[in-house]
C-alpha cells in the first residue's frame, strides 16, 4: 500500500513541507463567563467533540486546550490564567514507538487474537492486536 | 503489543475474513483516499437469508485518536472467536453468554469499518502525532498548514453551518470551519471526502443498518442525537430540513429545538445506558450518556454540524422510506489524553468492546412471525432434511448424482433407437 502511494501522487510535495510546530496541553482557569469569552474570542483546539471543562471548588472552572507556545503566550498576554501541562507532540513522538512496525498479520495470513476471555477455551487472547 | 498501524488494520481484516469465511466477509470500499489508499470493512454474521438487523461501527475518523481502530479489530476478533468456539465472552466484570453471542452472529449483520481515515492515521503515527484531519490537499493552495478536512464535519447534516446556524453558535470551536487551516474544516461540499463517501456507501449498500456507532476519543461519553440544538418532541416543523429556521439553530433556550419523537429519544437514551452499564461492569469506568449538544460535565451547549451520528439519525427524518438509525458517538478514555500507552489502552479496549457487544444485543431483532418461520425453515433444513438427505450424498456433486449420470450415459444410447422407433410409429397415421 505504501509503495503504491509513494509512486507519484500529487500530495508528495506538500507532505515534504514543514511539520506543524509542537502543541502543548494547557489548563486555562477562570469563571464560567471568562471561559465562555475565551472560547468565543480565540480559535482553540479543545479536543475531539466537546471542550473538557472541570469545575473547581472555588466556583471557577478549568478548560483543557491544545496550543502552540506562541498561542499560549497570547492567552497569557490577554490576561488569562494559563498553566502549561505538557508537550503533547513530544508525548505523541514517544507513543509512536508503541505503533506496530511492519505487518504482524502478514497480509492476512495470520489472524488477530482477541483480548476478551472465552470461558472454556482455557486461555485469554491478545496475541494479535 | 503495540497500536495497529494502517497496514496491520487492513491485514487484520483480511486475516479475520480468511479465518472465519462462513461468518465474515470482507467489504471493499469504493472510494480511494487522497493518498491513494483503499479501505475495507468486515461484515460479521451468518447471513443465511432470514431478516437481520444491521449494525455499523466505524472509527479512526480523527487521526490522532489512535485507539479506535484497535478497539474495532479486537471487537470483531472476540466476536468471531467466541462464536466459532461456542463460548461466551468475558470482559472483566461484564460477561455475555453463548446464547447472546449466537443471537448477534445469527440475527444481526455487524459491519465493522475500523479505520475510515487511514491517511490521517499514517501521518499521525509517523510524522505529526496531533494530526486530526484527513490529508486531502484540494483546498490547501499548496500550503502544508491548510491540508486536510475534518471527516466528522463533512457529512450532509446542516453542513452549510453559516446559513443554517445562528452566527452566535460559536463557529470555529466545535461547530465547523470554512478555513482549511482550521482543524474543523468541513470541506468543499457535504461528502466531498472519500472517508465520508465510504461511510455513506455502506449505508446505501446495506439499507437495513439500524444502529450506528462512531468511536472517538476522549472524555468517557456516549453521545446521541441531536448535536445541533436542544431536543424537542412537540413540533415536527422545527427540524433540520426546514429553511424557515435557517440562521436560528445552535443556541439553547430559544424558539428552535430539533424535533425527535419522544419514543425515539427514550430508545436513544436506553441503548446508550445499556452501553454505559456494560462499560462500567468491566472495571468501574463511568461513561456519561448525553445528548451530543450538551457538554456532560459542564452543562453548556456545543453545537456541531456535519457530524456522522447526526447525519445517520437524520436519514430517516429526511426520507421516511429509509431505515431509522439509532446513532451514537462514544468518546473512549476518561483520562484526558489522545495518547495513552498501550498498557493503558488494553483495559480501555476491554471497556469499549463490552459496550459494543451490549450495543449489538440491543440491535438483535425481536422474533416476528416471518422471522420465526424463516428460522424454523432453516432449522428444518439443517437439522432434519440435510440429515436425512445429506447434500454431500444427494446434492449435485454427491455420489447419487454421479451414479445417476453414469446410468443415464449407459441407458440413453440403448433406449434412444427404441424411442425414435416409437415416435416414428406414433407419427405414421398422420403421415
Amino acid at each position: 500500500m505504501d509503495d503504491q502511494i509513494e509512486s507519484g501522487d500529487s500530495n508528495q510535495s506538500q507532505r515534504n513541507e514543514a511539520i506543524p510546530p509542537d502543541l502543548y496541553s494547557a489548563r486555562v482557569t477562570g469563571s464560567r463567563e471568562t471561559l465562555a469569552k475565551l472560547m468565543q474570542t480565540f480559535e482553540l483546539d479543545v479536543g475531539c467533540r466537546h471542550p473538557e471543562i472541570e469545575a473547581n471548588p472555588d466556583r471557577t472552572a478549568t478548560l483543557l486546550v491544545y496550543a502552540t507556545k506562541e498561542r499560549i503566550r497570547e492567552l497569557q498576554d490577554a490576561g488569562y490564567k494559563v498553566e502549561t501541562v505538557e508537550n503533547v507532540s513530544e508525548l505523541g513522538r514517544q507513543r509512536q514507538k508503541e505503533v506496530g512496525k511492519g505487518d504482524r498479520f502478514e497480509g492476512g495470513r495470520v489472524a488477530p487474537r482477541g483480548l476478551g476471555e472465552k470461558p472454556g477455551q482455557g486461555r485469554k487472547g491478545g496475541s494479535g492486536s | 503489543m503495540t497500536f495497529l498501524n494502517v497496514v496491520e488494520i487492513e491485514s487484520a481484516l483480511n486475516g479475520l475474513a480468511a479465518t472465519y469465511p462462513n461468518i465474515s466477509q470482507l467489504i471493499t470500499l469504493p472510494n480511494f483516499t487522497a493518498e491513494g489508499r483503499q479501505s475495507h470493512a468486515l461484515l460479521i454474521g451468518t447471513r443465511k437469508g432470514c431478516p437481520a438487523a444491521g449494525v455499523l461501527i466505524i472509527s479512526g475518523a480523527h487521526a490522532r485518536e489512535w485507539g479506535g481502530p484497535d478497539i474495532c479489530i479486537n471487537f470483531a476478533t472476540d466476536l468471531l472467536e467466541a462464536y466459532s468456539g461456542g463460548t461466551g465472552l468475558v470482559y472483566g466484570g461484564t460477561s455475555y453468554t453463548v446464547a447472546q453471542i449466537k443471537s448477534i452472529i445469527e440475527r444481526v449483520d455487524v459491519i465493522v469499518f475500523p479505520d475510515i481515515n487511514p491517511d490521517g492515521r499514517h501521518y499521525s503515527q509517523n510524522t505529526f502525532a496531533m494530526w486530526r484531519k484527513n490529508r486531502n490537499t484540494a483546498s490547501s493552495g499548496g500550503q502544508a498548514s491548510k491540508i486536510g478536512v475534518d471527516p466528522n464535519r463533512n457529512y450532509d447534516f446542516l453542513w452549510d453551518f453559516n446559513t443554517t446556524f445562528d452566527p452566535a453558535a460559536q463557529a470555529g470551536l466545535t461547530l465547523a470551519s470554512t478555513d482549511p487551516s482550521n482543524d474543523l474544516f468541513h470541506g468543499t461540499a457535504p461528502f466531498s471526502e472519500a472517508e465520508t463517501k465510504n461511510v455513506r456507501w455502506l449505508f446505501e449498500q446495506y439499507p437495513h443498518i439500524g444502529w450506528f456507532m462512531d468511536i472517538h476519543s476522549y472524555g468517557g461519553d456516549i453521545l446521541h442525537a441531536w448535536g445541533d440544538d436542544t431536543n424537542q418532541a412537540s413540533d415536527p416543523d422545527k427540524n433540520f430540513t426546514n429553511p424557515a429556521w435557517d440562521g436560528k439553530r445552535g443556541l439553547p433556550s430559544d424558539a428552535y429545538g430539533e424535533y425527535i419523537g419522544a419514543c425515539d429519544l427514550a430508545t436513544a437514551a436506553s441503548a446508550g445506558n445499556a452501553v454505559s452499564a456494560a462499560i462500567a461492569g468491566v472495571r468501574g469506568e463511568t461513561y456519561a450518556v448525553a445528548q451530543a449538544f450538551f457538554l456532560p460535565s459542564w452543562g453548556s451547549t456545543y453545537p456541531t454540524s456535519g457530524a456522522s451520528d447526526d447525519w445517520a439519525t437524520s436519514r430517516y427524518f429526511a426520507n421516511s422510506a429509509k431505515k431509522k438509525v439509532r446513532a451514537y458517538c462514544v468518546e473512549f478514555n476518561r483520562v484526558k489524553t489522545f495518547f495513552p500507552s498501550w498498557a493503558d489502552m488494553e483495559p480501555i479496549i476491554l471497556d469499549v468492546d463490552a459496550g459494543l457487544i451490549s450495543f449489538c444485543l440491543k440491535a438483535v431483532p425481536a422474533l416476528s412471525l416471518p422471522t420465526w418461520l424463516c428460522h424454523l425453515g432453516r432449522w428444518w433444513n439443517e437439522a432434519i432434511w440435510h440429515r436425512v438427505f445429506p447434500p454431500e450424498l444427494w446434492g449435485p456433486y454427491g455420489p447419487w448424482e454421479r451414479i445417476r449420470r453414469v446410468v443415464e450415459s449407459i441407458l440413453i444410447p440403448i433406449i434412444r433407437p427404441f424411442m425414435r422407433n416409437f415416435r416414428g410409429r406414433s407419427r405414421e397415421p398422420h403421415d
